[in-house]
């Protein structure tokens, strides 16, 4: 079969700008988000997956079709997409799409897809989208359509490359958690899911350019074309349901400001300040707070579903991840409320597990996944492979909550598990109850009894929403929900250790078309885990200046509060940071890096964007090193230190080691 | 009964106000008064009355003339908190409308605005922006306060198509030398033939207004605007605070741009930028563009550092900016007619290429329009510092000048050449590399200035000339003012600026130096 992709899909989702919501798109007085006032966009990660279309139509001369599920403004988003280089665009928009929750929307674009390439061959198309998008943040969307249209997944790719060695097809490179996966794709089909920093799409582009979008034909799809039923789009096709939107407690902290700007060195107040914190850090451990679970009220009623609560877990050493022991004790508080058994499933990686750790984290039962006869390892096993096995799995032992971690590795299982089930999904939660749910469903009103609602952000961070998922109860499969690390407590408990149970599981063999050529792990493994359990978080932003600075400010700053507090510090960065090759993406706070609870968080030059703080605001305390007084980070500080960096850490490291 | 205003003695605190942008000029001053009303500032100015004290009006300190600086020491009154109506009460028709630290009336209609002089530029779009609303002068300093933009009749690119600041002031609220407050609207008071009178009341000023006093044919911020039959407000708009100080600027506005593209085109000679500049003033398919910008040769050299795409055979570059209609309610791109006339007349000027953006890709284009003065400004901070210059030509003239600023190529001395071609008004910087190259440059400068005055053209279209002074062939230092008055323009000044304050103690220095006799 030809090697070149005849067409490459893209999905361009119309969202609204994170970075520019206004002030008053919140109304206080009704809680409701007034949608009207959002800048709308074209989701920045569908950009650019745009821009490798175009890298790939250069190679291969391929179709480039965008296509774009949303209002009729996503006209806009689409239009821009032709003047950028697409050759054709779609545009799915129909009131009954309206409401449609990811799974729903999966299942609408799905069927659009296969209508839109009509006679042209699936086998022969690659799809490109965002991994994930700044409003929901879900990461869901594109993974689920591959897991209905059966197309192998390429998650989380961060650059295109065309190996001389290999004169067919096109590589991808991938992030891990901790190093990066090369795939190369010998031929169609793929669906590649971008996370990263291909190029942006150029803000310029000639008058004739600007010609051919203002009229290019706009193909529309509505539901008349599609045909979806009402169980499969929509608000009624919809797995999940939004039960509440709140503001999130802005959490505005009234800074205490310090100048350090002028000559006049106020030590004395420094001084006390780091006093404090010192004993700050050291009156507590840990840094979980729980505030985002509704209260569990009391309730006599009945759970609306049946089964146990499974905690998929992703194996680390002997043991299992940080995330995943923080949702098996997450889990267990669950299970206790339900009154039924909390199980981990941990797929097998060695002869030894650490079975005491994970039962005194809050299992009951322990399940490892091995592969049958003939199957690879599990530890080999790509995401669609463990999203069959655990699949198999959950059919079987039918848990009514299944919790996994979201990490980068579980944020593509996740999806693809649910798809696979039939299952609604809530990513990223931030709060997970036990409560009754009342309300309307299909036209009644009822009390349908205890329900998981799943608490999340959303407009990053500008909104918080309660979700629950009701229609597993029609199917049996179970509510899902992943959050990551660094969320929930991760408790010890002390008992039996807990029974292992084996499952052999022989999921299907990996598509031959699309290989993993090089997997590289970054050389010591361990920062990605260490910035979300220190005690203090040294993080620099675009405003240290030079990356030199990590090393002569940062690091020192690190090592002189350690040495004289005695508590764990790591060092962290800004997305800005980040992109500049401060630090490396493991160790990035916010929206698309780690969420971090320490005791102390420091930020150094990070002017505080929304996506920044979703990662970090659950810190003890936050303290602001700023130039600018008018930084939105000093906002939501604790103690602001105005002044210099190069100025301002030096004395503190000076009072530090006096 | 004295207010409780507050004032600043601590030399530190006071050193903010003794310079301005430019650095070139450092003052001193006894004081700082920070008044939050018109009422304070004529309380504080009948004090130096009594007490004899010079004062200096202070804005934001974005002038790059030294207007605001005390070359001679006073007091030194600035206007950052006046940012409150004088009124407490909005007139008939008005609102009053509050932001974070600031507050201001408009009518109802969205037509007009009373701003107190402390609002800045930039905090006063945002807020109109509510309202879709938009204040069309574009003075390129946005952090520029109100009241200094008046004083200077600022401007920039969009005064082609708007004008200058002058042109969007209805009314003044004022406090004269002596401490009078007095409110002008225009329509209300004009000048005879010969003279000007203004009453308040009960008191009366009057000035002369000599038939021998010109004023250029351009957009123009030099010297007084003196007149025959003027409206009176006029007097003060551009007077760079010789003759009262500006506490409340009624002006008009208009609607928000619906969708706005700029495009950056690149040709392949000088002569092409200029034949394109010209089809452009003259409006395309009908419709005027909001600005017309240019960019030379020497000019894009510099801005391939921060934009490498820019085509190498480009001899000149012109950005236009235009408002249009989008092609459809969802499609926010101009309609194929619209573009397909910007394209031809591109063409027809044999244009390299052009990059357009529209919607949010506008703030790129506004990195791109600022890349020059960012990259000279690195560059002079290496090596002697630029000479700048703020001429304007009528058209009929322009092309000659052009000629004269390239010819100016045989100094040896390198040079950019750039800005607001729609209003015939390009700024020519010198950058010279050594002492003997900025002698050359500041004699070149001498003769083009001279040869714009002649052409009837202004020595400063948009910054004002403040306390700028300028050594002249016969090496005497010179006010720059007098390149384009003569000394006879200059006692004019100085007879209108004796009638309303005839000790000479406000904003001394400004248009004329202190002690200079004309």
């Amino acid at each position: 079969m030809n090697a070149a992709p005849k067409q490459i899909v893209v999905l361009i989702k119309f969202v609204a700008d994170i970075e520019r919501i206004p002030q008053d798109a919140w109304d206080t007085e009704r809680g409701t988000l007034r949608r009207d006032r959002l800048h709308m966009i074209a989701n920045p990660l569908d950009d650019r997956a745009l821009q490798m279309a175009l890298e790939l139509k250069a190679r291969f001369g391929s179709r480039v079709i965008a296509v774009s599920m949303g209002p009729a403004a996503a006209e806009e988003v689409l239009r821009r997409a032709v003047a950028y280089g697409a050759d054709e665009a779609h545009l799915i928009s129909d009131a009954a799409f309206a409401g449609s929750d990811t799974l729903a929307t999966a299942h609408t674009l799905a069927a659009a897809l296969t209508a839109i390439l009509g006679d042209r061959r699936r086998e022969e198309t690659v799809f490109l989208a965002g991994m994930q998008s700044p409003d929901g943040d879900t990461a869901q969307v594109p993974l689920q359509i591959a897991s209905l249209l059966d197309l192998p997944v390429i998650p989380h790719a961060s650059e295109l490359v065309f190996p001389a060695e290999r004169p067919h097809g096109f590589g991808i490179n991938t992030v891990l958690a901790d190093g990066t996966r090369l795939f190369h794709v010998e031929r169609p089909p793929a669906l590649v899911t971008l996370t990263g920093y291909a190029p942006m799409p150029p803000a310029f582009l000639p008058l004739s350019r600007l010609i051919e979008a203002g009229t290019a034909q706009i193909r529309q799809w509505s539901n008349a074309d599609l045909g979806l039923p009402r169980d499969r789009t929509g608000l009624s096709g919809s797995w999940t349901r939004v039960v509440q939107i709140f503001s999130p407690d802005a959490g505005h902290r009234e800074a205490v400001r310090l100048d350090l700007g002028g000559p006049v060195a106020d030590d004395a107040r420094l001084k006390q300040i780091l006093t404090e914190l010192e004993t700050y850090v050291k009156s507590g451990s840990g840094a979980v707070k729980d505030s985002d679970t509704p209260e569990e009220a009391a309730s006599a009623s009945e759970a609306y579903y049946q089964g146990e609560c499974l905690i998929v877990c992703e194996p680390e050493g002997t043991s299992v991840s940080a995330g995943s022991r923080e949702l098996v004790s997450a889990g267990r508080r669950l299970a206790r409320r339900l009154g039924v058994g909390n199980t981990a499933c941990v797929p097998e990686t060695g002869p030894r597990l650490d079975t005491e750790t994970l039962s005194a984290c809050g299992a009951d039962t322990i399940v490892v996944l091995c592969p049958g006869a003939g199957a690879p390892e599990s530890g080999s096993w790509r995401e669609e492979q463990l999203a069959e096995a655990l699949g198999e799995l959950i059919r079987r032992r039918r848990p009514q909550i299944v919790l996994i971690p979201a990490s980068l590795h579980g944020r593509v299982v996740a999806p693809l598990l649910a798809a696979r089930l039939g299952a609604g999904l809530t990513a990223d939660c931030t709060g997970l109850g036990i409560r009754d749910f009342t309300g309307t469903v299909e036209g009644k009103r009822a009390v349908f009894g205890q329900v998981l609602h799943q608490t999340r952000p959303a407009l990053g961070g500008n909104i918080m929403a309660t979700i629950v998922s009701l229609r597993g109860h029609e199917n049996g499969s179970p509510q899902m929900a992943t959050a990551r690390a660094g969320i929930f407590p991760e408790e010890r408990h002390t008992g039996a250790v807990a029974p292992v149970e084996r499952v052999v599981c022989s999921p299907q063999s990996a598509p031959d078309h699309i290989r993993v050529v090089r997997t590289l792990h970054d050389a010591g493994g361990g920062p990605a885990d260490s910035i979300e359990r220190c005690d203090v978080l040294i993080s620099v932003g675009a405003g240290l200046g030079d990356a030199r600075r990590v090393e002569t400010l940062a690091r020192p700053l690190a090592e002189a509060i350690a040495r004289r507090w005695n508590v764990t510090v790591g060092v962290a960065c800004s997305r800005a940071a980040m992109e500049k090759g401060y630090l490396p993406h493991a160790v990035q706070v916010g929206q698309t890096g780690k969420t971090v609870r320490p005791r102390v968080y420091i930020a150094i030059g990070i002017s505080g964007a929304i996506q920044h703080r979703v990662g970090m605001e659950g810190a003890g305390r936050i303290v602001a090193v700023n130039r600018d007084p008018e930084a939105p980070i000093l906002g939501w500080s604790d103690i602001a230190l105005l002044g210099d960096a190069a100025e301002v850490v030096p004395r503190i490291i000076r009072l530090l080691s006096a | 009964m004295k207010p409780d205003i507050h004032v600043l003695e601590d030399p530190e605190k006071i050193a903010a106000y003794l310079r301005d942008e430019s650095s070139a000029f450092t003052g001193n001053a006894e004081r700082v008064f920070l008044p939050r009303s018109a009422a304070e500032v004529a309380w504080i100015l009948g004090q130096a009355n009594d007490a004899g004290a010079r004062v200096t009006i202070s804005g934001a300190g974005t002038s790059i003339t030294g207007s605001r600086v005390p070359l001679s020491g006073g007091w030194v009154v600035s206007m950052e908190q006046v940012r409150h109506p004088a009124s407490e009460r909005p007139p008939v028709g008005f609102e009053q409308v509050h932001r974070r630290d600031f507050s201001f009336f408009l009518d109802s209609a969205g037509k007009r605005a009373i701003v107190p002089a402390g609002v800045r530029l930039s905090e006063l779009d945002e807020a109109l922006e509510r309202f879709g609303l938009l204040y069309p002068p574009d003075p390129t300093e946005m952090s520029a306060m109100i009241g200094g933009t008046v004083a200077t009749n600022a401007s920039g690119a969009r005064s082609f198509r708007f004008g200058p600041t002058r042109a969007w002031v209805n009314g003044l609220r004022l406090v004269l030398p002596d401490g009078t407050p007095c409110h002008l609207a225009r329509g209300q008071a004009f000048a005879t033939q010969a003279e000007g009178c203004l009453a308040v009341e009960g008191r009366v000023w009057r000035f002369p207004i000599p038939a021998s006093y010109r004023m250029p044919r351009t957009k123009n911020a030099a010297g007084l605007y003196l007149a025959p039959g003027m409206d009176l407000v006029d007097l003060f708009i551009g007077a760079e605070g010789l003759l009262g100080v500006i506490t409340e600027v009624e002006i008009a506005l208009i609607p928000r741009f619906g969708h706005l593209a700029a495009t950056a085109a690149f040709f392949p000679t000088l002569g092409a930028s200029l034949d394109f500049a010209d089809r452009l003033r003259a409006g395309i398919d009908g419709k005027m563009p909001l600005s017309i910008e240019f960019f030379d040769a020497r000019s894009l050299t510099f801005m391939r550092t921060a934009f490498p795409a820019i085509p190498g055979e480009a001899q000149g570059a012109i950005l236009f900016e235009f408002a249009y209609e989008p092609a459809g309610r969802h499609n926010p791109f101009p309609s194929a007619a619209t573009a397909m006339a910007w394209r031809k007349a591109l063409e027809a000027s044999h244009a390299l290429s052009d990059w357009t953006a529209i919607g949010r890709d506008l703030a790129e284009m506004k990195k791109f329009r600022h890349a020059l003065p960012e990259a000279i400004n690195a560059w002079v901070r290496l090596r002697m510092g630029k000479l700048g210059m703020d001429l304007a030509v009528p058209g009929d003239r322009f092309r000659e000048i052009v000629r004269a600023y390239e010819d100016s190529a045989a100094t040896g001395v390198a040079f950019v050449l750039f800005g607001h071609i729609g209003d015939h008004h390009l700024h020519m910087n010198f950058l010279p590399e050594n002492r003997e190259q900025q002698e050359t440059a500041r004699r070149r400068y001498l003769e083009l200035a001279r040869q714009a005055a002649a052409a009837g053209g202004t020595i400063s279209a948009e910054h004002g000339v403040g306390k700028k002074t300028i050594t002249d062939e016969s090496g005497n230092r010179v006010p720059y003012l007098a390149l384009m008055t003569g000394e006879e323009g200059l006692r004019t000044i100085a007879g209108v600026k004796h009638a309303f304050d005839p000790d000479g103690r406000l904003n001394p220095g400004n248009m004329i130096p202190e002690g200079y006799q004309a």
